[in-house]
């Protein structure tokens, strides 16, 4: 419908002989001077008409068009003779105005000092408004530098931060934030602290403006195309925990003494209870020597008890430390590695929508 | 002079390798392998008709085992023991069911026992081929670097043995007990034992006892 609208506008503006016809490319530039012309030959009426046909489909006029457009109906609700003046219809569109440009000024062409006063108060009564205004459409960005230098732009000094998320994914990353100005500029980044940020995919850029004074927030939206796929990184290995050894020791006596005594009592067990049963048995002597590794188990028992004491297990230090020093090693190549991938992703940043 | 032999490529084997045997014990291996060379010093007895006198020989053993340290698994062992033709030889190859601190001990071998007809003369000489069920457990003294360890097992006759006899079945059967304590160089693989072990054994109701003190050295790797 917004089409059509625009399409009859344009073959009337075609049609039509222009009074004061300038070459113009862009005919919704034409209809737009049609109105700021109105406005100057004081036709009002024709203007405001005209200016709301126009605004009918604003969502089909750049952003300059509509400010434009905007002042120049805000001219024309409140033009210097009185009686025909509506100063909240006017307001209206400066607010309007103000949304799309924070920074926006009066038009010369336009400017008296009613219509100035009126500006001035629709700047203070406006909400807090922030835009992002960028002088590329697109640029490569790569891992290890930042994105050329995006201006944004809000109604009044605030902290600015500008952030991506995916389309449909939840997760916020934040690429730069500002210290309080009406101002500023902030870059992308593709990675930051090991991650990577941008990869192929569409994106929403938001840039966030807090304003500290006054605590209010506003929030712009606009779209990001991304193309570069994210490098693959090998994961950082982790220290595996059941690898380090106790390095304190704990004295266990009665559980050695356990141990020594039940082995050195086999001793004597068996050396007796597996003798061969008949005349072996019978006309010889179970085999001495069994006492000796017997007692051989209870004086090593004995000593181990004497030598369990607490303190720390120099050689498990020792080969805790090494483990240690192995995989610092690991998590330093992997690290090192995964850096240079990082720092060589490469990724094309196109702006497929502005902020509204 | 064999025997010298043995025990001196054990000991070139074991000095040789404790660098490897460091890193291996600096893996902490959840695996526990052990290989052993020992000296048994022997002292026999064999029924027969003529008198019961001990025989002594020297016998050497060669022994590995590889199985968990901790958690409960599947390990494998093996054991030759003898030398020389006049000595009782000994050989077999274990399954183990359980961990180093404790396992069950299943498996086959064959031991060399009495020819029945010579008894006396030929007390060594016939092959028996055996299944052992038996345990094992080696267990550490704490911090120390000693430990002990000790076997029993039972063994049955299996199969048939090469001597055809009028005898009868051979009906051999058997036991064996062996405990040691060993030390093991701390931060090498370096490990020194001292052992005792009994085995009796009977075939054509001919017994046979055979007890040792056992020196040996050997190799551990895999956490103690």
């Amino acid at each position: 419908m917004r089409a059509l609208l625009l399409a009859l506008l344009f073959s009337f503006v075609a049609l039509r002989p222009a009074r004061a016809q300038t070459p113009q490319s862009d005919p919704v530039d034409a209809l737009i001077r049609r109105v700021v012309n109105a406005v100057n030959d004081l036709r009002y009426t024709d203007a405001i008409r005209e200016g709301r046909e126009l605004l009918s489909a604003a969502s089909s006029l750049r952003p300059q068009q509509e400010i434009r457009l905007r002042f120049a109906l805000a001219a024309a609700y409140f033009p210097e003779a009185e009686g025909v003046q509506s100063p909240d219809t006017a307001v209206m569109q400066f607010e309007r105005v103000l949304r799309i440009a924070p920074d926006a000024e009066l038009p010369a062409v336009f400017a008296w000092s009613g219509l100035d006063s009126l500006f001035t108060i629709a700047r203070a009564r406006a909400p807090l408004a922030a835009v992002i205004r960028p002088n590329v459409d697109s640029f490569a960005l790569r891992g290890d530098s930042a994105s050329p230098l995006i201006p944004v732009v809000a109604s009044r000094p605030v902290r600015f931060r500008l952030s991506t998320r995916r389309i449909g994914g939840a997760e916020v990353t934040h690429s730069e934030s500002s210290t309080p100005s009406a101002r500023a500029e902030l870059s992308l980044r593709a990675v930051d602290g090991g991650r990577v940020l941008l990869e192929s995919g569409e994106y929403e850029l938001l840039l966030t403006a807090v304003d500290p004074e006054r605590g209010d927030t506003v929030r712009n939206v606009s779209r990001l195309r991304v193309e570069g796929a994210a490098p693959a990184l090998t994961p950082v290995p982790m220290l595996d925990g059941a690898r380090i050894r106790p390095e304190t020791l704990t004295p266990h006596p009665w559980r050695i003494a356990a141990v020594g005594g039940v082995m050195s009592l086999a001793t004597f067990v068996i050396a007796d209870g597996m003798r061969a049963t008949g005349r072996i048995a019978t006309e010889s002597t179970a085999d001495s020597r069994a006492g000796l590794v017997g007692l051989s188990i209870l004086g090593a028992t004995g000593w181990a008890i004497w030598a369990d004491r607490a303190g720390t297990d120099a050689e498990a230090v020792r080969l805790n430390a090494a483990d240690r020093a192995v995989h610092e090693q690991k998590v330093t190549a992997v690290t090192k590695e995964n850096a240079r991938r990082l720092a060589a992703h490469r990724v094309t940043v196109q702006l497929i929508g502005g902020g509204r | 002079m064999r025997q010298a032999l043995l025990i001196a490529i054990v000991f070139i084997t074991t000095g040789c390798g404790s660098a490897l045997g460091q890193r291996v014990r600096a893996m902490q291996s959840p695996v526990h392998a052990s290989f052993s060379a020992e000296i048994h010093d022997a002292r026999s007895f064999a029924d027969s008709v003529g008198t019961i006198a001990p025989t002594s020989s020297a016998l050497i053993s060669l022994d590995f085992a590889l199985q968990p340290v901790e958690r409960n698994g599947i390990g494998i062992a093996g054991r030759l023991i003898g030398l020389g033709a006049d000595a009782p030889g000994f050989a077999e190859g274990s399954i183990l069911l359980g961990s180093r601190r404790f396992a069950v001990d299943l498996g086959l071998g064959s031991r060399t026992g009495p020819d029945p007809d010579k008894p006396d003369e030929n007390p060594y000489d016939i092959l028996f081929p055996f299944a052992k069920i038996g345990v094992r457990s080696r267990l550490n003294l704490g911090q120390s670097p000693l430990s002990v360890q000790f076997r029993a097992a039972r063994h049955a006759g299996v199969g048939s043995n090469e001597f055809d006899s009028n005898f009868g079945a051979p009906d051999a059967a058997g036991w064996a007990g062996e405990t040691s304590v060993s030390w093991t160089r701390p931060g090498s693989p370096f490990t020194a034992s001292l052992g005792y072990r009994i085995e009796r054994f009977q075939a054509y109701r001919i017994e046979q006892e055979l007890s040792a003190l056992t020196v040996g050295v050997g190799m551990v790797f895999g956490r103690r």
